[in-house]
């Protein structure tokens, strides 16, 4: 093994220049100093074939919807006979709508993403004390978070966005002649937006399970069983409230009471995520509920906005305040 | 004490508490230019007193300054200009030793292109140039100990803080770790502060110390200086023992103090003049023959646990 001192250095290797000399070069800006941290997450888990594998399930839900749609207004076209001379053809299908299937069938992939690329992204580093490293440099906790948030972020954005994107080039460029534009004009913002809430909140739990564990497969398993307990809680005292406003309505009571009973079916990660992204893309909850009995589907509404905005800011902002809070450079006992 | 005394960093009425337990009470320090051991028993302050300085822990009360920056209002600007080394094994998972130190270097606001070309020449320097592109989780712990200094080094310190450098170390790991640390804190641009309870360890490395006992400071000044024996006292080496040179030094007035070997530490009435003339003269009495002599020296021992048992 080498020898630090010069003597050594010169004897042992007369190429490689072995001595200490300071570092007096230039320095980065401190504000995108998060960027490092982020860079180092999107590297570490790009070569995850996990990461990869959804990537690609997700492209190929977004292609299905994409042919269906296609192939679902062929048919509406050739049947309806496109209506009057100037007119744009019936669709059988909104552009919204197809969108909100798509991205609402890509939510199980994004979570299932998110225990891929976040389990670890903060428990490795308290197993390994990395914090120590972190936090002696010049940088805050706040960068650390930052970083380590919009790494996961970035990544399970990339995976739903970018397919969106994608959709949309698609009906631009197939359906421009046939007035898109004119009748969709904000859509891409809507897309945007409706493709961004599942992997925000989705980062955010990630993260926040992260911090509080020292093993990524407990803040993994931690997530899931958060995940699947709050949706199948949500989802079954939605499903007995549904039932018995249905009844209540029969009786008398008015539209709110089931749609009240909605909104509180969607009290999960996902349906936080679907009842959202409903409501920006203008969709008919009818419309998108394949099966079930015709008398209850004709009642179905879309849940109420605001209570869903705010669980979804709750499940954004307690899990990184509590990793804020988690984040320690070394351990302080405070009893 | 004031703040504007000189040294690299200085404490004043420092007070740090975990919960209710006061581990610093009205401490005030000044950590002076060049190599400085932090000396102390285990549980003495000396952790408490780095991760006050590098703003990991909030002061109850006082006030530090590090390289004339204030602990409490600019820690980032401290945490730009020195590089720690922790006492725990701390690594980015996942990485070799080269993309460890220079994510260390970009983290400290290097350009990628320049921290990776400075994380080469550290870790050169550090002894791990051909261990460079293992993962470091299957370093040793030898290893381990010299990538925490390859990443403390990556941005160019101008202080460095080192928390039990040679901990796990075998003998020929530590004396490697302690010629480095001897030879980056001399003659490089940049101070250290190596904390440690083992005293051979800042012996060998640092110019000063600082004695830290139960969140006090106890002794502090040069290593020489404290080393240093008052009055009389010489070290007497024989060609071989010789009890007769004891007696004949006893009869001159003289005291025997610690004997090692051949080597006779001798203690003279303070005000003695001309003591090598007597050490001859003992000598020749005692038919002794005498190597040389020179001012006697305490051990760094001596003077802890002298500074320790009061």
């Amino acid at each position: 093994m080498s020898q630090p001192n010069v003597q050594d250095a010169t004897v042992n290797s007369p190429i490689a220049d072995l001595t200490y000399r300071n570092y007096d070069g230039p320095l980065t800006s401190h504000t995108f100093r998060w960027w490092v941290v982020a860079l180092s997450v999107l590297r570490t888990n790009l070569k995850k074939p996990g990461f990869w594998i959804n990537g690609a399930l997700i492209v190929l839900i977004f292609l299905f919807q994409a042919l269906l749609f296609f192939f679902s207004n062929n048919v509406a076209a050739r049947i309806g006979g496109g209506g009057a001379a100037g007119d744009a053809p019936q669709k059988l299908m909104s552009y919204g709508t197809t969108a909100y299937q798509a991205i609402s069938a890509t939510s199980l992939l994004v979570t299932i993403a998110a225990l891929i690329v976040g389990s670890g992204s903060i428990a490795a580093d308290n197993r390994a004390n990395a914090l120590l490293v972190y936090l002696s440099k010049p940088i805050t906790k706040g960068d650390y978070l930052l970083g380590k948030w919009m790494g996961v972020f970035m990544l399970l954005a990339g995976m739903v966005v970018l397919p969106t994107i994608l959709l949309w080039v698609f009906y631009a460029t197939t359906y421009a002649d046939e007035g898109f534009f004119k009748q969709e004009p904000w859509l891409w913002a809507k897309l945007l937006g409706a493709s961004l809430i599942s992997p925000v909140i989705n980062t955010s739990l990630m993260i926040g399970f992260s911090a509080c564990t020292k093993n990524a497969r407990l803040a993994g398993s931690l997530f899931a069983a958060f995940t699947f307990i709050l949706l199948t809680v949500s989802n079954t005292a939605g499903f007995l409230m549904f039932r018995n406003a249905t009844l209540d309505q029969d009786l008398g009571a008015g539209k709110a009471v089931v749609r009240r009973a909605i909104t509180v079916q969607h009290i999960s990660v996902r349906g936080v995520a679907d009842g959202l992204s409903m409501e920006l893309l203008d969709v008919d909850p009818k419309k998108v509920m394949a099966g079930g009995p015709k008398k209850l589907r004709k009642r179905l509404q879309a849940p109420y906005p605001l209570p869903l905005v705010g669980i979804g800011l709750l499940m954004i902002i307690l899990p990184i305040s509590i990793a804020r809070a988690k984040i320690r450079a070394v351990e302080v006992v405070s009893g | 004490m004031s703040l504007d005394s000189h040294g690299v960093a200085s404490v004043e009425n420092l007070t740090v508490r975990y919960g209710t337990k006061t581990i610093l009470s009205d401490f005030s320090l000044v950590i002076p230019d060049g190599c400085t051991g932090l000396l102390g028993p285990n549980g003495a302050g000396k952790t408490t007193l780095l991760k006050t300085l590098l703003g990991f822990v909030s002061p109850a009360g006082g006030r530090g300054q590090v390289l004339g920056l204030d602990v409490a209002t600019q820690g980032m600007l401290i945490r730009q200009k020195i590089g720690l080394m922790p006492e725990q094994d701390c690594h980015i998972p996942g990485m070799n030793a080269v993309t460890f130190v220079a994510y260390a270097g970009e983290l400290a606001g290097m350009p990628a292109s320049q921290a990776m070309r400075r994380a080469h020449e550290v870790l050169e320097y550090c002894g791990l140039g051909e261990a460079r592109y293992r993962n470091v989780e299957t370093y040793s712990t030898g290893m381990k100990q010299r990538i925490k200094l390859a990443q403390a080094l990556v941005h160019g310190p101008k202080l460095l803080f080192l928390d039990e450098p040679t901990n796990g170390l075998d003998p020929e790991g530590r004396d490697q770790m302690l010629d480095l640390i001897r030879d980056v804190s001399h003659g490089k641009g940049l101070s250290v502060v190596v904390s440690s309870h083992l005293l051979p360890d800042i012996e060998r490395t640092c110019d000063s110390v600082l004695v830290l006992r139960r969140g006090e400071l106890i002794l502090s000044g040069p290593i020489d200086a404290l080393r240093s024996t008052t009055g009389c006292t010489v070290d007497v080496e024989l060609a071989e023992k010789s009890t007769a040179f004891g007696e004949s030094i006893t009869a001159l007035g003289g005291t025997i103090g610690e004997i090692k070997g051949n080597r006779v530490r001798v203690a003279f009435a303070d005000g003695t003049k001309g003591f090598g003339t007597l050490v001859f003269r003992a000598a020749k009495l005692s038919g002794a023959q005498v190597r040389g002599f020179a001012p006697a020296q305490r051990s760094l021992e001596d003077v802890f646990m002298e500074a320790i048992d009061q």
